[in-house]
């Protein structure tokens, strides 16, 4: 690993830089963070150790800065005990772990022992990422054409993130699997996924589903509940059809976002959240704050990171495979020994409008798959489930296969 | 350079005492290892034991002004 150390006392400096040689990897060292700029271009390091207090400015910000321009980048803070609030905070911050001073030879180990483990990890799982994409495939994602291949490598970065996403797309074109993708791909892959659809409940109960509510804070409310603020806890939020959420819930939701805590309904206690929020809707956010269905203020909160996806007109070089990977499912199901596709079938498909995007192919395939009779998914079938492309471009009629 | 601040308003400072005493420790401990691991190689450790004397030097140096302000 190349290491870059950022610190202002000599003896140190270069003690860590012997004692990081010691353990393999490549050391640079430099006093400033005008030097230490520098370096960033010209050594373009893995690892930065950044002292806390530099004469020119403060370690903590410059780390922000290279994690920024690189995310890839891992950061340990040398730290005294009277910074160890500020170590904490970096910490929060991106920085990987901190050294206690006065320093010592295995202290510094260990820390490397953790990153590397923590980097190998990491790398198996890009090389996971990188075969799943060659195969067309990302977690639940499915696709080869140009404009998903890009929406593939925007989900592989933002998963590292921990920034707000913002989901646009037409219905069906697979935003909660996407969402639940990012969750899947993310250090917070571990903790709970838990999507919300805010245009499904009743405005007047969604307040307590997402912050939950104490005992004998309303009507009804028998007994404490907890709400999916609370339930995605260490995981991710999806908050689906967000422009359906009423205003006065938007500004709570604001204020949720900002304070990075929540009080149940009826409740006393501010409760610490710690999630990633990933919204969604099949509106265009900017036609929704024309409309007032959206609070601008809110729209910079959540589209921290936008993410379009495309509707599945838009990757008709997807469909057949989208098609046999949705047969291929339903077989694994029903085991009715439907096999293939007539090369027919497919270009059916293809040729289709598919309003209902994704979500409609899916359901076409089932409904095919169901009709078929033998073990191959014929033209004749799919005229009966798409009467608009049999009126337009009649297949050829062929005989049923078993 | 040592901050203690012994003003009537506000006790020592404790802490920022023991942070720049641990700056001067923090070479020498990293120096004793590399003069260590020097060693073990048959190398000559002579430089690093240098640096090892200046920062206990200075630690000691640091100690003795903060014990003087500490203590009047």
């Amino acid at each position: 690993m190349k290491v870059l150390i950022v610190e202002d006392d000599v003896a140190i400096r270069k003690g860590l830089e012997s004692a990081v040689r010691e353990l393999g990897s490549e050391p640079k060292a430099v006093g400033t963070v005008g030097e230490a700029g520098r370096a960033l271009d010209q050594f373009d390091p893995e690892v930065l150790i950044v002292d806390v207090h530099l004469p020119d400015g403060d370690g903590i910000e410059f780390f922000r800065s290279a994690h920024e321009a690189k995310p890839d980048r891992d950061g340990i803070v040398l730290t005294g005990q009277a910074s160890l609030d500020s170590a904490i905070e970096a910490l929060r911050a991106g920085v990987s772990d901190y050294l206690l001073k006065p320093l010592r030879g295995p202290q510094l180990e260990v820390v490397f022992q953790r990153l590397s483990a923590r980097r190998t990890l990491e790398s198996e799982v890009d090389t996971l990422r990188d075969a799943l994409q060659e195969t067309g495939r990302l977690g639940e994602l499915i696709g080869k054409s140009p404009i998903m291949l890009k929406a593939f490598e925007c989900i592989r970065r933002v998963a590292r993130s921990n920034a707000p996403v913002l989901i646009t797309g037409q219905s069906g074109t697979g935003k909660e699997v996407a969402a639940r993708t990012i969750h899947r791909l993310s250090r917070r892959a571990a903790a709970p996924f838990v999507a919300f659809n805010c245009g499904a409940i009743s405005p007047t109960l969604i307040e307590s589903e997402l912050f939950g509510h104490e005992r004998g804070s309303f009507t009804g409310a028998d007994k404490r509940r907890v709400g999916y603020f609370e339930e995605a806890s260490g995981g991710t939020l999806m908050l689906d059809e967000i422009t359906e959420m009423g205003a006065e819930l938007q500004v709570k939701l604001l204020r949720v976002l900002e304070a990075k805590t929540l009080r149940r309904v009826g409740g006393t206690q501010d409760l610490r959240v710690d999630l990633r929020l990933i919204s969604a809707t099949n509106r265009d956010p900017a036609e929704a704050i024309k409309e007032g269905k959206l609070r601008e203020d809110l729209y910079y909160r959540l589209n921290v990171i936008p993410m379009a996806l495309p509707t599945l007109a838009e990757r008709r070089e997807d469909i057949a495979l989208l098609a046999e990977h949705f047969r291929r499912q339903i077989e694994e199901q029903e085991k009715n020994g439907v096999t293939s596709w007539d090369p027919a079938s497919l270009k059916m498909l293809e040729s289709y409008s598919w309003p209902g995007n994704v979500r409609e192919l899916r359901n076409v395939v089932h409904r095919a798959y169901v009709m078929t009779e033998g073990d191959t998914i014929v033209p004749e079938v799919l005229e009966e489930l798409l009467p608009e492309l049999a009126r337009r471009a009649p297949a050829p009629r062929r005989g049923r296969k078993r | 350079m040592l901050h203690v601040n012994s003003s009537a308003d506000g006790p020592v400072d404790l802490r920022r005492f023991f942070h720049d005493l641990a700056t001067p420790l923090s070479g020498a401990s990293l120096h004793l290892e590399r003069a260590a691991r020097l060693i073990e190689r048959g190398e000559d450790a002579s430089e690093a034991l240098t640096m090892v004397r200046q920062q206990l030097e200075r630690a000691f140096e640091l100690f003795e002004r903060g014990r003087a302000e500490l203590v009047g």
